[in-house]
């Protein structure tokens, strides 16, 4: 016995010496070292700590710190680390001479070195938590990095940077030193085993808290790195805001929302149970025991509740939520790997829980020195049970839950009610409004609906922590200067809007005063009133931190966020409003995934810095500014992976620095509208794609301040010809109009018109008029950034297809049924002629009368002053040269010419028809043509018809009956060439065709203006036999001719005019006394020929006259052709002839 | 207007649509129409499909354009080749030869080249009408309808005005020369022209209305916008400036001008054929 002491005293003795050595010698030695990787520097910073000294890349991680706003490193523990050599120095000491002093002094000697390591690790812990909580506000990175813990050992990620902690050689010298110290202490002091273990497990508890207890890693393909969560007892760290998004994905809840209660009493449950362990070292066993029973059941309590939270997590999905709602209920593990969905969980236990089982198992292995064989293990079992089973019970809270139906008025249990309480109301109609003043949740069952009556707000909220779910809420006042809302939250922060519906609301929600509040899942439908008179949907004043989210908008103003930093407004749907979406005075907030469809102006943004804008859509807003997106004074903010489509301006900057990536900005009117104090914004990578304009300058200034290199235009004109996805020439904005209008509004008025492009073609052409550009993109995208959205589906529109064919049919008709369409006319045509009345003119015969008929075109005096009157059935020839007035007279006796003087038309059935003046009155020239049959001196008539067709058609104006007309083309040969097209036609059968046309109503009187000029001899016999038939049949006829043999042949009467005159009348054997009268002959002869001409004519007895142009002979108009054979005798040869009235050249 | 009347004209029209059928121009036009509005109606979706918007005022902007554009030269070349070309041809005597008033053969041949300019016109949009159908539609077909009656209007203004150049010509060339400049003053020049007058007398935004409402081309435009967008905005000051003024009345007052466009050249038209109509 006395051996075994000796041998243990020198045991100590030796451990104590080698315990002082190893902690000198640890300060040689670094004791704790992190590695900092990030983007900036490739190769990592490292930093190692010695308890008085900083050492590696101090500088570096300064600047790094600095960004997000922590301290120097130089800063911390400075006084710990200037007493640190000596403290060191002097525990070693102690330690070193421990063996030398009596065991009494030696066992407090030990101590120092004992808890040095504990101390270190202590002081560590607290100088990396104060640096990470601590954040300095002002800090430029401040904004996107919430207050952390930095590791004290493991790999961790804080914002960009992934540190990896371990401890050092240094370190683990003194903890070795601690270690034989702790073994010494125990040979010194065995009978001190069972209560000096009970503080090792005492300071290994408290140790425990400095280290995570729990690690879950999270890997999917949406985040290159794993996402990390590790729990403490009392508190959540790691990448909680991308967790929670991937949760939501699945319906989860978030992660602050789990254990609330027990993360709050874990710290003061733990410092207990500690302390409970350390005073029942010093107290009698009996009572020792009792205290020393917690810190066991402490590991258990902490893996139950963490069982029951994450397993409540999981098995509590929100299917509304949810993005895929499919997503089977499931409990996440505990430990291990478990995928949900492509969502890969690893979750461990860490150094912390295993501190904490370690401290437990020392515990019961003190207890167990201490005769715990004592106490049956049944008893102990049960024991632990019961205060596991209590603290379960304290730790899950001590609310209760009251029910409220219908026939209850929520008002009054509200009355009732404690803070904590949830009350669930039953489905059915509350026609009430009421104050919430106490913590309550109000959870609706079976959708009850709350009926304001219209007036005033329905619920108001003024204490904190209360949630309202699954409620219709309806029927507000409709006071805007009172704000009438369906919830109204006044100074209650941390208040759950969640999943109700809101109808005939002026307000929807409005949160004043109320940070952290959380407005989710509801659906909100305006009242029916103007915009201006409705009011915001959603409106949130001076309440950071708030959240709005996967709310769906309709019919109201404004969704309002003013005067709250670090909101979170993601997922909402608003339509049919003014503004989607307006913020004033709000940094930092998160705007994501929002649609904003046809609103006033999609979103609005003031006065805000550091805003992210990301994966919104802002379409179709087209109100009377029709923004998508507007900034007005922001500054530093991110918009990236937006769709701006449809719009009347897509996005309009005031004022504004920010930064845009990867937009797609398309349709809109304009693309962008820039007043020039928007600078030093940065496009990059963004599609603008067929906007009116694509950026449009509002006032007098420039934009090239602004950053608009490497985006994608759909006008971009150039090549790329080394394929690597740039435009090998700058982009440059410099269409001419624009400009224009940027500098005299008032011209946008030409907006649209052909005459703007051609405007802007001509730039292209004529580079003079190429106006300076609005801003150039040295490197253009080839190709549009591809942004993804869903498309869709295309579904043929009814409506459209039903009017369009219906549309069509018309042309369809026009074009495509043309054949039908002519027979079925014709049928028609034929039916309603044998109705018809038919214009009887058998037996008719008419007179006209001509007196005093002039016509004059312009100066030239076509007609002079003619008269003369035809018989009924006389048969008169106009006779006289081209140019004599022939063809004037019968266009007058047509009535399609105004003249001066009457004509007179009348028949033996009908009251005469006279007709005179400059204007021939239209009725009266129809009439007249009714009687008169006319046929032209050139047969014009359309070439591409039938011969079917026009007479088909000119029958019609005269109504001539099926019959006849048939008749009519028998008679006049015509059945053989009825389907010959005119232009396939001689030119006697033309002629035939003209009269038979002229005839087709048999009229009285028939005009024929030189009717056989262009046929052949054969043809002319012919027709000149027909037309003595015709007169034989008691037609009145009046024909021009120039020919002498027709006239004879037929004319009763002759009329004679020459120059518009009328020079002679009579009958046609009267003729010749009148051709007795001279007239001159002009011959065109070869000069040489002339002298030799003139001679011979003037000996044969003629007059001539010579000049350079011509031989004029006069001669009577019988003997016109003896010149002729005269010349041709003596082989004169004669080019051309002329005849002219011989007075009137004399007069000449 | 007496039933005679009425059947002659019946009888010209009727005679003047089934020549526009074979008219080589007129078959020209009806496919270039119909062949741009397609396009305008594929091509303005063959963007959005990629991106499932519907971009209803892109592609209503280009047929605006479209419509401008070509519409008024149709309407004026037809026009302008109707009377004229027949009076070089020398047909138009024979026609006059039988109891029709000149008055009646210009308004049926008014009123067939007009059918047969609305038929086109239909046609075009009617086809295009189809493909935005089967893409799925864009907004209202109402609002499509009352950009058909819009166009056939035009149509029939610069058929007015056609009729008008042609009652003067008697030689087609010259008609459809006329037409051609007077095309070109109405879609390019007088705007060109209004543009520089505005830069360099810095003009009202009233007056530069008021120029513009003289141009049927830019009348047609205003009412077109009006009704798809629902105002004038797009048009700037001068398009506030008519919506402020003319209020609930703009578009009544459009098409007023419209009609009076119509009628004027047609009724002069009328006056000059009866004075000359060989």
């Amino acid at each position: 016995m006395q051996d075994r002491k000796m041998h243990q005293n020198w045991l100590a003795k030796t451990l104590l010496i080698a315990a002082g050595t190893l902690l000198l010698t640890s300060l040689f030695f670094p004791y704790w070292h992190v590695e900092l990787e990030t983007g900036i520097y490739p190769k990592g910073l490292e930093l190692q700590i010695r308890p008085y000294r900083v050492e590696g890349d101090v500088e570096e991680i300064d600047k790094l710190n600095h960004y997000i706003g922590m301290r120097t490193l130089a800063s911390a523990g400075q006084l710990e680390r200037t007493i640190a050599v000596p403290s060191i120095i002097i525990a070693a000491l102690c330690l070193l001479i421990a063996p030398f002093v009596p065991k009494k002094w030696a066992l407090w000697l030990t101590v120092p070195g004992l808890v040095f390591p504990v101390i270190f690790l202590g002081e560590l812990y607290w100088w990396l938590r104060d640096s990470g909580l601590h954040l300095d506000p002002n800090a430029p990175l401040n904004q996107t990095i919430k207050p952390f813990i930095p590791p004290l050992f493991g790999d961790s990620v804080i914002a960009q940077f992934s540190a990896k902690a371990s401890f050092q050689t240094g370190f683990f010298l003194a903890l070795l030193s601690g270690a034989f110290a702790r073994v010494a202490f125990y040979f010194m002091k065995p009978e001190w085993l069972a209560k000096s273990l009970i503080v090792d497990a005492a300071l290994l508890l408290i140790v425990s808290l400095l280290f995570p207890y729990w690690r879950v890693d999270f890997e999917t393909k949406k985040f290159p790195r794993p996402l990390i969560l590790q729990v403490r007892p009392h508190r959540l760290e790691g990448n909680i805001g991308q967790i929670d998004k991937l949760h939501q994905d699945l319906g989860m809840r978030e992660l602050e929302t789990a254990g609330q209660f027990e993360r709050k009493v874990a710290l003061p449950s733990i410092a207990i149970v500690a302390f409970c362990l350390l005073v029942s070292a010093v107290l009698p066993k009996k009572w020792g025991f009792w205290c020393a029973l917690p810190s066991l059941g402490f590991p258990l309590i902490f893996v139950g509740v963490l069982y029951w939270w994450i397993r409540d997590s999981g098995m509590n999905l929100d299917p509304e939520m949810a993005l895929y709602p499919d997503t089977e209920p499931f409990a996440p593990p505990l430990v291990g790997t478990k995928k949900v969905g492509n969502l890969t969980t690893i979750a461990s236990f860490q150094i912390g829980f295993y501190f904490a089982v370690a401290a437990a198992l020392i515990v019961g292995t003190s207890l167990y020195f201490q005769r715990l064989k004592r106490f049956n293990l049944q008893k102990l079992t049960l024991i632990m049970f019961l205060s596991v089973f209590t603290l379960w019970i304290t730790s899950s809270g001590i609310a209760s839950t009251r029910i409220v139906e219908p026939d209850v008025s929520i008002a009054e249990t509200l009355q009732s009610a404690a803070d904590g309480d949830t009350l669930i109301v039953k489905g059915g109609h509350y026609q009430e409004r009421f104050i919430i003043d106490k913590s309550i949740t109000l959870k609706g069952e079976n959708d009850p609906v709350i009926d304001g009556s219209g007036s005033g707000s329905v619920i108001t909220v003024t204490a904190p922590g209360v949630a309202i779910l699954g409620f219709t809420i309806q029927n507000t006042g409709i006071r805007l200067s009172e704000g009438d809302a369906g919830i109204m939250v006044k100074r209650a922060k941390e208040t759950i809007i969640k999943s109700n519906h809101f109808k005939e609301v002026l307000f929807g929600v409005q949160v004043r005063n109320s940070p952290d509040t959380v407005v989710k899942n509801n659906t909100f439908e305006g009242k029916d009133l103007d915009v201006g008179r409705r009011g915001d949907l959603i409106r949130v004043w001076y309440s950071d931190g708030s959240r709005v989210e996967n709310n769906r908008v309709f019919d109201g103003r404004d969704v309002v966020v003013w005067y709250s930093k670090k909101v979170v407004v993601n997922r909402n749907e608003v339509r049919n409003g003014r503004y989607g979406i307006h913020f004033m005075y709000c940094d930092d907030a998160n705007i994501q995934e929002n649609r904003l469809i046809g609103n006033s102006v999609g979103v609005y943004l003031m006065y805000s810095y550091r805003l992210q804008l990301a994966k919104n859509w802002a379409v179709d807003n087209r109100g009377a500014s029709g923004y998508g997106i507007g900034l007005k004074d922001m500054h530093d903010g991110q918009i990236t992976d937006n769709l701006v489509a449809d719009n009347r301006a897509g996005m309009f900057m005031d004022n504004a620095t920010n930064t845009f990536n990867n937009n797609l900005i398309a349709f809109n009117d304009s693309g962008i509208l820039v007043l020039p104090s928007a600078r030093k914004n940065e496009f990059i990578r963004n599609s603008f794609i067929d906007n009116g304009e694509q950026v449009t300058i509002e006032g007098q200034g420039s934009i090239g301040n602004n950053q608009w290199d490497g985006n994608y235009w759909s006008d971009y004109s150039g090549y790329d010809a080394d394929h690597d996805g740039v435009g090998d020439v700058p982009y440059r904005s410099m269409r001419l109009f624009e400009r224009l209008t940027e500098r005299y509004p008032a011209l946008r008025i030409f907006t649209y018109s052909p005459s703007v492009n051609a405007l802007d073609f001509a730039t292209h052409l004529f580079p003079i008029f190429t106006p300076q550009p609005k801003l150039t993109d040295k490197v253009p995208l080839m190709r549009p950034t591809a942004l993804t959205l869903e498309t869709p589906q295309k579904r043929v529109s009814v409506a459209w297809l039903i009017g369009s064919t219906a549309l069509c049919l018309p042309g369809l008709t026009f074009f495509g049924l043309n054949e039908w369409a002519s027979r079925s006319r014709n049928n028609r045509q034929r039916e309603t002629l044998k109705t018809d009345p038919t214009p009887d003119h058998t037996g008719q015969t008419s007179h006209i009368s001509i007196r005093n008929l002039t016509k004059r075109y312009g100066t030239v005096t076509a007609v002079d002053t003619v008269s003369f009157d035809v018989t009924a059935g006389e048969t008169v020839a106009l006779w006289g040269i081209n140019g004599a007035g022939k063809t004037t007279v019968l266009r007058c006796i047509l009535g399609i010419l105004p003249f001066d003087g009457t004509i007179t038309v009348a028949n033996n059935n009908e009251a005469a028809v006279e007709f005179s003046g400059s204007n021939v009155s239209p009725a009266v020239g129809k009439a007249i043509r009714r009687q008169i049959g006319y046929v032209p001196q050139e047969v014009r008539l359309q070439s591409d018809l039938t011969v079917k067709e026009t007479v088909l058609f000119y029958a019609r104006f005269r109504s001539v009956p099926q019959m006849e007309i048939e008749e009519l083309m028998e008679e006049w040969l015509l059945f053989s060439i009825a389907d010959k097209q005119i232009s396939a036609l001689s030119g006697g059968m033309k002629q035939r065709l003209s009269l038979a046309i002229a005839m087709l109503s048999d009229p009285p009187i028939l005009l024929l203006d030189e009717p056989t000029s262009n046929l052949d001899s054969q043809t002319q016999r012919e027709f000149w036999g027909t037309l003595e038939r015709l007169s034989t049949a008691g037609k009145t006829l009046i024909f021009c001719s120039h020919r002498l043999d027709e006239i004879m042949g037929i004319a009763d009467r002759v009329i004679v005019m020459n120059a518009g005159r009328k020079v002679a009348e009579g009958p046609p054997t009267a003729l010749d006394d009148y051709l007795s009268t001279d007239i001159l002959l002009h011959l065109r002869i070869p000069e040489k020929f002339q002298d030799k001409a003139a001679t011979l004519l003037t000996e044969k007895g003629f007059s001539v006259r010579h000049s350079r142009l011509d031989v004029s002979v006069r001669t009577a108009h019988k003997k016109k052709m003896e010149p002729f054979h005269i010349l041709m005798a003596a082989s004169i040869p004669i080019d051309d002839f002329e005849l002219s009235d011989s007075e009137k050249r004399g007069e000449a | 207007m007496t039933n005679s009347a009425i059947t002659n004209i019946a009888i010209v029209m009727r005679k003047e649509v089934s020549d526009a059928r074979r008219n080589r121009w007129f078959i020209l036009f009806t496919i270039v129409f119909g062949g741009l509005a397609l396009s305008l109606s594929l091509f303005g979706f063959s963007g959005l499909g990629t991106f499932g918007i519907a971009g209803f005022g892109r592609t209503v902007a280009s047929l605006i354009n479209l419509v401008m554009l070509i519409v008024p030269l149709m309407g004026l070349m037809l026009g302008a080749m109707s009377i004229s070309g027949e009076r070089e041809r020398g047909s138009l005597l024979p026609l006059l030869a039988q109891p029709v008033m000149p008055t009646e053969v210009l308004l049926g041949k008014y009123l067939g080249t007009a059918v047969a300019l609305m038929a086109a016109i239909l046609f075009g949009f009617g086809f295009s009408g189809i493909v935005i159908a089967w893409q799925g539609g864009l907004a209202q077909f109402s609002y499509y309808l009352i950009l058909v009656g819009l166009t056939l209007l035009i149509g029939l203004v610069h058929l007015s005005i056609g009729f008008l150049i042609s009652a003067f010509m008697s030689k087609s060339a010259t008609a459809i020369s006329t037409a051609l400049i007077l095309w070109l003053i109405i879609v390019f020049i007088s705007d060109l022209g209004l543009i520089g007058t505005a830069v360099v007398l810095r003009l009202a935004p009233s007056v530069l209305l008021a120029f513009t409402l003289i141009n049927p081309a830019q009348v047609f435009k205003l009412a077109a916008i009006h009704t798809i967008q629902g105002n004038l905005e797009i048009l700037g000051a001068a398009g506030l400036y008519a919506a402020d003024v003319f209020r609930g009345f703009l578009f009544p007052t459009l098409m007023v001008l419209f009609l009076l466009w119509v009628f004027i050249p047609l009724l002069f038209a009328i006056g000059v054929f009866r004075q000359r109509s060989i």
